[in-house]
Parts: C-alpha cells; structure tokens; sequence
C-alpha cells in the first residue's frame, strides 16, 4: 500500500468519527481544570483503598493518609498515567524528556553546565522512571538483577513495571560547590516525591459466554469523572467490538460496524438522574413503559424487581416473541448521595445470547466514582 | 426547522454571525430532492467555511480552493437525489476533500498546501510505499479496520488523528484547538502511526 492509497481510506472512515472531530474542545485545559478539582478535592486528605492492578499484576493492599497542598508542582506522565507530585523548591530547576517509554527529569542548569548536550543521561540527572515490558513482583525485579542502581519500585500493571532509577554516575562537576550542593539537595528530596496512579481502571479480561460460549475478553476500564458535587463512574468495555459515545447527556456502548440507519438496536444507555432516588426513579421509568404498553408499544412490563447482589433494581420490558422484536432491560444503581443511573440494556430478541450476554458482563463491572477514589498515590 | 446557532468564532467552520441561526439539515436534504437552488445557498451559509477550511488545507491558491468549493455544492446538487445522507456535514465535507485531493494531484507543487504534503509524508510510516491494486474486499477490510482502530482510540486521541490525517490540519492549528505542545502531538500522532501499522499488520493487510 502506499500513502496516498492510506489517505483515500482514512478518507472513507465513518461518517461518526468525521463529525464527532469537527469541532475539539481544548483538551489541555479540561484536563488542567480535572486536575485542579482533583487536588482541591483531596487537598486535607486522601484516605487510599486497597487497589488491585488487574490480571496477573499486583496489589498495594496498604492504607495510607497523605496531606496533599492543594497547589503543588506536578508533572504528568503521558502514557503511563502517573502524575509526580514534586517538592515545590523544585520549581524551574528541573526538566523532563521522554526518551523511549522512559522518562527522564534533570536539572537542566547543571546538566548545561556539565555536558556537551548530546546525551540525555550525560549531565545533571536527577532520576528515570523506566517502564519495563514485564509485569514484575519487586521480588522479581531483583531476582532479574535489575537493581543494578538504587531504585524506588513504583507499580506494576498490564504486563509493564515501572521502576524510578536514581541516577548512578555523578552528574554534577564536583568542582563547583553550588552544583554540588543543589544536585545533592535535589537528590536528597526524591524520596519526598509523592507519585499519584491515575488510572484506577487498567485493562482486565473477563469471562463472557455469548450463545453459551464462554471465552476471556478484555475490557477496558471507561471512567466518566466526578464533576462538581456529582459522583463520576466507570464500566469495563469490550472495546473491540464495542464504542462508547456521549449524546445528550447520556453515555452510550455500541456495537463496531453496525449499521446506525438499522431498526434493530443493539445498546446500553447510562443516564445519570441526579436528585430522584432508585425507587422514584424505576416507578417512574416503569410507569412511562406501561403507558407504552398500554398504547401497544409494549407487550409486556415486568413487575420492578431487587437484585440484592450487585445491589440494584431492575424491570424488563418486551415488544413480543417475534425475532425481531425489542426487548429493553432497565437497571437502577444508587448513586452516592441523592441520585440514580439509569442503565438501559437494548436489543432485539435474537441477540439476547450475543449483544445481550457481552452488555450484561460489561454492566456487572459498573461502578460509582467519588472524588474520593480518584486519584490514588503509590506509598514511599 | 432551525438549529441552535453556533457563535462564530476563528475556530469555528461555520460562516454565520452571531444570533443567525441555520436551516436544519434535514430541510436543506429536502431542498435538493426538490431540485431547489436554495439548497446550494444554505449549504453554503452553514458548511462553506467547514469546506473551504478543509479546501485551504490541502491547496495553497485561493482561487483552486474557491473552485474546489463550488465543485463541492454541485456535487453534492448532483449526488443527493440519490442519496439521503444522514450526516451532512459529513458527507459534505467529504466530498470536498476528495475534489481537493483530486486537484492536488496534477496541480504544481508550489501549489500544494505544506500542511497536507507533510501529512502525507507521515502517513508513509504506516505503509510500505508499493503500489498494489486492491480488490474492492480489500479495501472494505482495509476500512473497517481503521474505522475499528479509531473508534478503539481515546476520544483526544482519535479526534487528534483525524483532524491531522482527515482534515489535513496543521500541527500548529492542531495545538491551537487542543492547547497542548507541539512535541505533544508529534509525539501522539508518531505513536498513533505505529499502533495503525500494527493494527493493519496484524489483521493480514498488504501494507
């Protein structure tokens, strides 16, 4: 294939995708304004669960309270989703590059001072996170000899280690006191550095029987943040054959390369219903759906029901026996605080067993997101 | 009937003012199943903007975007009796990236907007760079594995892709729109290629 062949396809994408890009906010800033909520939210305490990093990974099954200053300096890790909550005499006297999927903070008034700038770990390096393609118990990373320099072992997850390595070699002129004196004092603060994970949802397979088959998929976490008193919340995706979209204020899961001009719909609507309680919230969804029913829309309205395992309520609604015919599964969690989601299962009769079944693994991983879950701080 | 009107701003694509307010697009669609000239003229007022800015991305004179626009309109006059597309804005400015990708071709390369050549450089890290002719199979596999790959993107990333390599913006416009740096998304698009590499790899795809 050459380029020009690759243009024209990319030209051909979904109409979706072309629309959907038509207009882009300014990232950065929503994610500067995420970040400063995140702070002030947890700005007097950070009470830390245990957390568990997903298949084959493993767990800080610690608890830790952590006093975070609401205005710190800090420096976000693309990619890796760690943000470094650094000391604030750090300001101006550091810099970090990206050198593979490893990064690299020094300082760069000594690094230009001492090096010839070639090399990036040639002068004035502080530290390098490093992201091993392992995922590693720290037992294991020792057992691998690679502790070959002092280190801080900070997490692993989705089949990667992530290691900070303290720089090994002098990297100031000891000939200079002050260079000596900063890169030392610097040195000395690394422990201090608190290290925030900020994806509290990493990739997971889970076990999914369409048409009675079961098999391991991976789903990745999709996590809708907390905005002002509103709690967020997450769902697992099957994100090979599913797409998620917001519209209207609802947040939808779809299934990949289905026609969206066809009659038979196949999705999962979560609505948030802030200031309504679960129980209003069904008997008055239910009581839409039996007005539906009684205008022939509807064949049948099930009784609201509770399931006590997952905790929520729930009523089916059906069009008919026929193939084709619609069937909606509306389920209720409680929000924390005042306030319900409403999750509606889509489908159509025959794709109970496939859409129907994967829907339901991906609802099971639903969760409530508070401020107080997000972000978490991997212990000294 | 009407939408809700978009405040013009330099980042915006649409052409009205402040307080105008556009004719829906369903209404437009019917104005060219009635074979009605106003349509070109609605079709104009919303998306000339999105059209031309698409237009000035790939070509570098004024004039071959202006005719590359109103080849747009006609086009689509002559496509939608045929048709009833279901987003226009879409179908609309497809249309006008293949007419200025088409004159890109033969016109001189002083002609050819920078933004566009580098795009298309970039895209050869995802290729080989051999001619092969395709079956229309292939290209419906190529498509819907691209499609598979966006839509498996996050949401900053996807939109950042296509704006680059759909829409043929600037690294700079690009910047502008999402505040983040220069190296940012270099660094995003770089890693975006060798993932849709990848991803055409290892679905079998003669790349």
């Amino acid at each position: 294939m050459n380029k020009k062949q690759l243009s024209e396809h990319i030209g051909n994408i979904d109409d979706r995708l072309v629309q959907q890009a038509e207009n882009i906010p300014n990232y950065a800033a929503q994610r500067r304004q995420r970040r400063i909520r995140q702070l002030l939210t947890i700005a007097a305490a950070l009470l830390l669960m245990v957390s568990s990093f997903g298949a084959g990974a493993m767990v800080f099954a610690r608890e830790v309270i952590i006093e975070v200053p609401a205005e710190q300096e800090t420096l976000e890790l693309e990619g890796i989703d760690l943000t470094l909550i650094l000391p604030d005499s750090w300001k101006g006297q550091y810099s970090v590059e990206k050198n593979g999927a490893n990064y690299v903070v020094y300082n760069p008034q000594i690094k230009e001072a001492v090096s010839d700038g070639m090399e990036i770990l040639d002068g004035g390096v502080l530290f390098t996170i490093v992201c091993y393609e392992e995922a590693m118990t720290e037992e294991q990373f020792i057992e691998n000899g690679l502790d070959f320099t002092p280190y801080r072992y900070l997490l692993a997850a989705n089949n990667k280690t992530y290691i900070l390595h303290y720089a090994s070699d002098v990297q100031y002129d000891p000939a200079n006191q002050e260079q000596e004196d900063t890169y030392q004092k610097m040195m000395s603060e690394i422990e201090d550095i608190q290290i925030v994970v900020n994806n509290l949802f990493p990739p997971k397979d889970i076990a999914v029987a369409p048409e009675g088959l079961v098999e391991e998929v991976e789903h990745i976490g999709q996590v809708k943040e907390p905005e002002n008193e509103a709690p967020g919340f997450a769902i697992y995706v099957d994100t090979e054959r599913y797409y998620t979209v917001e519209e209207n204020e609802s947040f939808y899961i779809r299934p990949i390369g289905v026609d969206e001009n066809s009659e038979l719909i196949c999705e999962m609507e979560i609505q948030e219903m802030t200031d309504i309680s679960w129980e209003e919230a069904a008997q008055a969804i239910r009581k839409q759906m039996c007005a539906g029913q009684e205008a022939g829309k509807w064949d049948s309205v099930s009784a609201i029901s509770h399931d006590t395992e997952i905790e929520r309520l729930y009523f089916h609604v059906s069009e008919g026996t026929a193939w084709d015919s619609a069937q909606e599964e509306h389920y209720f969690y409680q929000m924390d605080g005042e306030g319900t989601y409403h999750i509606v299962l889509r489908y159509f009769l025959e794709a109970t067993e496939g859409n129907g079944m994967r829907f339901h693994a991906m609802l099971d991983t639903f969760t409530s997101v508070t401020a107080q879950d997000t972000p978490q701080t991997i212990p000294n | 009937m009407v939408e809700k009107p978009y405040l013009y701003s330099e980042s915006s694509f649409h052409n009205n003012t402040v307080g105008e307010t556009y004719v829906d697009d369903n209404r437009i669609i019917e104005l060219y199943w009635q074979r009605k000239e106003e349509a070109i003229q609605e079709t104009s007022l919303k998306y000339g903007g999105l059209c031309t800015h698409i237009a000035k991305n790939i070509l570098s004179s004024h004039e071959d975007c202006e005719e590359c626009v109103n080849d747009t309109y006609f086009a689509v006059w002559n496509a939608i009796p045929n048709e009833r597309p279901n987003r226009f804005s879409a179908f609309v400015s497809r249309i006008a990236r293949n007419l200025a990708l088409k004159r890109y071709e033969y016109i001189s390369a002083a002609k050819r907007n920078p933004s566009a050549v580098y795009s298309l450089e970039e895209l050869g890290d995802c290729v080989s760079g051999t001619d092969h002719v395709e079956s229309e199979i292939e290209k419906r596999h190529i498509e819907t594995t691209i499609d598979k790959f966006l839509w498996q993107l996050s949401e900053e990333k996807r939109n950042i892709f296509i704006r680059r390599y759909w829409y043929f913006d600037s690294i700079k416009s690009i910047c502008e729109s999402t505040g983040f740096t220069q190296s940012k998304v270099k660094s995003m698009l770089f890693e975006m290629r060798q993932k849709l590499r990848k991803r055409l790899e290892s679905e079998g795809i003669e790349i």
